[in-house]
């Protein structure tokens, strides 16, 4: 009986260590331990993001700027391609246009005639193109970093 | 001054869940001291978000974060007073050999390396424009949520109807840095990993009755490639494992009290569960499935069924929120079809897809090691040498979950809901996989250990 007992403690012991052994052994390969530290500023992830996106290093510091000028309570427009780093500078824009309303026009299955066609309807006080080449003669016209340009349709309030 | 107003709010963040815990203690008392201050946390994020919201119905700006202030101090104090009164003590468990000195150093190690993780990356797309998104517009307009916002058709895409425990934790910690901050705010995240290993680690020891076991159990926690390595992870602030440590948080503290019948433990098991419905809209499940265990544990230990009222809390918040979304108007998003027999027969041939897409993520070495096999051979050990209540309770708490959140997808109302479950799975099943862990802990007991404690 102690020795039953005992063969079943071993059995047991060795079946827990080999068990363990082979999950850390087919984990460790795919856990994550790295990461790139800093910088410490209070924009830390849109700014890294949108420096990949339309490689602008104070990306959020310039939206920020670009809304002070915006008047609050008229909603602004967002058109993009509906897909990739488009999607991630429209939610940017949205993110930073508060408390301002946003209308987004998003670009898919070859609609880029009828949401312009929208766009120029839309009562809206700024269109935001994300990766989509504004119409000709669109104007003002301000390019905020590469791939994102600004079109008023109202005077920009000086601050 | 950022820095002195993060540790102010993490102070106070401490200070009220630590008096939470005090006062639900009884008299002489022994208090162990790493399972206090881990669950201190949950309450105090719980206890704060609650406040936050309530009293910004009624107030705002530094009036409102005064208030909260006021009352986290008041908490801290009113449970230290209960704690002398009642003359409970602290103890903490000192490790005992060399292997368990050497697993707590393995320990230690492994949650700096998940703070460094955490703050080398960037919030992800749900950690930003989910989570985090409210909390900076909350602090935008004084420290509370702005009525639009649930009805602004234009932001739907940020889940206005999504509870608030994280986004009022993180801005909470804004108010006191006086500005929203994405950097420091990642430092929530790993936080809640720490709380879950020091849960783990304490749960298993005490229901194992080895430490060693407890601990190593939080080691392998660690190795858990989904933490790290998917959206959903620590590192890119999802809510998904602080909502998986709660969860362990409930569960485990009714296993003890189940071994112990120790009131404090129901209490705290049941203000643990009450959180769940705030955290995350999967949390009402969670709940109800805590809920049926917790009915379960009380019928066994032959307890007064006034204790079924600890749990009613989480029904209170459900219900709060439910009429505060409709009072505000809330847009609601149509990720979900109605839930209807017909719907269902309707979309039976998505059950092959559904069935492979889960066999595929649940043996998929990349995202859960051998995890969720070794879980399997777990619960077979404990069907065979223990079949007690804490197995059903264990087994029921970790499978209707997942079979639940599996089952949604026959209702997913996405033009490709193969994307939806592909995208979803994964952190739904981080929900369960501290539990997960506390199950396979249970099963690495020695064989000769379980029989006594079976017998006894």
């Amino acid at each position: 009986m102690e020795r039953r007992a005992l063969l079943s403690l071993i059995a047991h012991s060795a079946t827990c260590a080999i068990a363990a052994a082979a999950f850390v052994f087919v984990a460790a390969r795919h856990v994550v331990l790295s990461g790139e530290f800093g910088p410490v500023v209070p924009f830390h992830t849109t700014n890294r993001l949108l420096a990949s996106t339309i490689h602008s290093r104070a990306g959020s510091e310039r939206l920020l700027e670009v809304f002070q000028s915006l008047p609050e309570k008229e909603p602004i427009a967002v058109m993009y391609h509906d897909e990739g780093v488009d999607t991630f500078t429209a939610f940017a824009v949205l993110y930073f246009a508060w408390p301002r309303k946003v209308q987004a026009f998003p670009i898919k299955h070859g609609n880029l005639a009828s949401q312009m066609q929208a766009l120029a309807a839309a009562p809206v006080s700024a269109a935001f193109f994300c990766g989509v080449e504004p119409p000709p003669g669109t104007e003002p016209l301000f390019r905020i970093g590469k791939g994102l340009s600004l079109s008023t349709r109202t005077t920009p309030q000086p601050r | 001054m950022t820095i002195v107003g993060l540790l102010a709010g993490f102070f106070t963040l401490f200070a009220a869940g630590f008096g939470l815990i005090l006062l639900q203690v009884g008299a002489g008392a022994r208090i162990q001291l790493p399972q206090a201050c881990a669950l201190s946390w949950l309450f105090g994020t719980g206890v704060i978000s609650l406040l936050l919201w309530l009293g910004g119905m009624f107030i705002s700006g530094p009036v409102l974060q005064l208030g909260v202030a006021a009352i986290a101090i008041a908490l801290a104090l009113a449970g230290y007073f209960a704690f002398k009164r009642g003359q409970a003590h602290f103890f903490c468990p000192r490790p005992r050999t060399w292997v368990e000195w050497l697993l707590v150093a393995v320990i230690v190690l492994q949650c700096g390396v998940m703070f460094h993780v955490a703050l080398g990356y960037t919030l992800g797309w749900d950690g930003l424009f989910n989570w985090e998104i409210k909390a900076r517009y909350a602090f935008l307009n004084a420290g509370v949520m702005p009525a639009s916002y649930y009805s602004d058709e234009t932001r739907l895409m940020t889940n206005p109807a999504y509870p608030l425990w994280i986004p009022l934790t993180e801005l909470w910690l804004y108010l006191w840095m006086g500005e929203p901050h994405q950097f420091w705010i990642k430092l929530l995240f790993p936080i809640y990993y720490v709380i879950g290993a020091v849960l783990l680690a304490t749960f298993a020891s005490r229901l194992t009755g080895r430490r060693w076991i407890g601990l190593l159990a939080a080691v392998l926690l660690f190795f858990v490639p989904c933490l790290t390595n998917t959206p959903g992870g620590v590192q890119v602030g999802y809510v998904d494992v602080p909502l998986g440590v709660l969860y362990l948080a409930g569960i485990g503290l009714l296993l003890l009290y189940l071994q112990n019948a120790d009131p404090a433990a129901w209490r705290c098991a049941a203000l643990c569960i009450a959180l769940l419905p705030w955290a995350k809209k999967e949390g009402s499940l969670l709940w109800l499935v805590a809920v049926i265990c917790a009915v379960g544990v009380l019928w066994r230990q032959r307890r007064s069924w006034s204790g079924l009222l600890w749990l009613l809390p989480g029904l209170f918040i459900m219900v709060a929120w439910k009429a505060f979304c409709i009072s505000v108007e809330l847009t609601p998003k149509h990720d979900f079809a109605t839930v209807s027999f017909t719907r269902l027969v309707a979309s039976l041939p998505r059950l092959d897809w559904i069935v492979f897409r889960l066999r595929g993520e649940l043996l998929d070495l990349s995202h859960w090691s051998i995890m969720w096999p070794l879980l399997l051979l777990a619960f077979v050990s404990l069907a065979i040498r223990a079949r007690d209540l804490r197995l059903l309770v264990l087994f029921f708490a970790i499978g209707i979950p997942v079979a639940v959140y599996t089952g949604t997808f026959f209702f997913s109302d996405w033009p490709d809901w193969a994307a939806h479950m592909d995208a979803a799975i994964g952190r739904l099943l981080l929900h369960v996989t501290p539990l997960a862990w506390l199950a396979i802990a249970l099963a690495m007991r020695p064989p000769s250990v379980q029989a006594k404690i079976s017998s006894g």
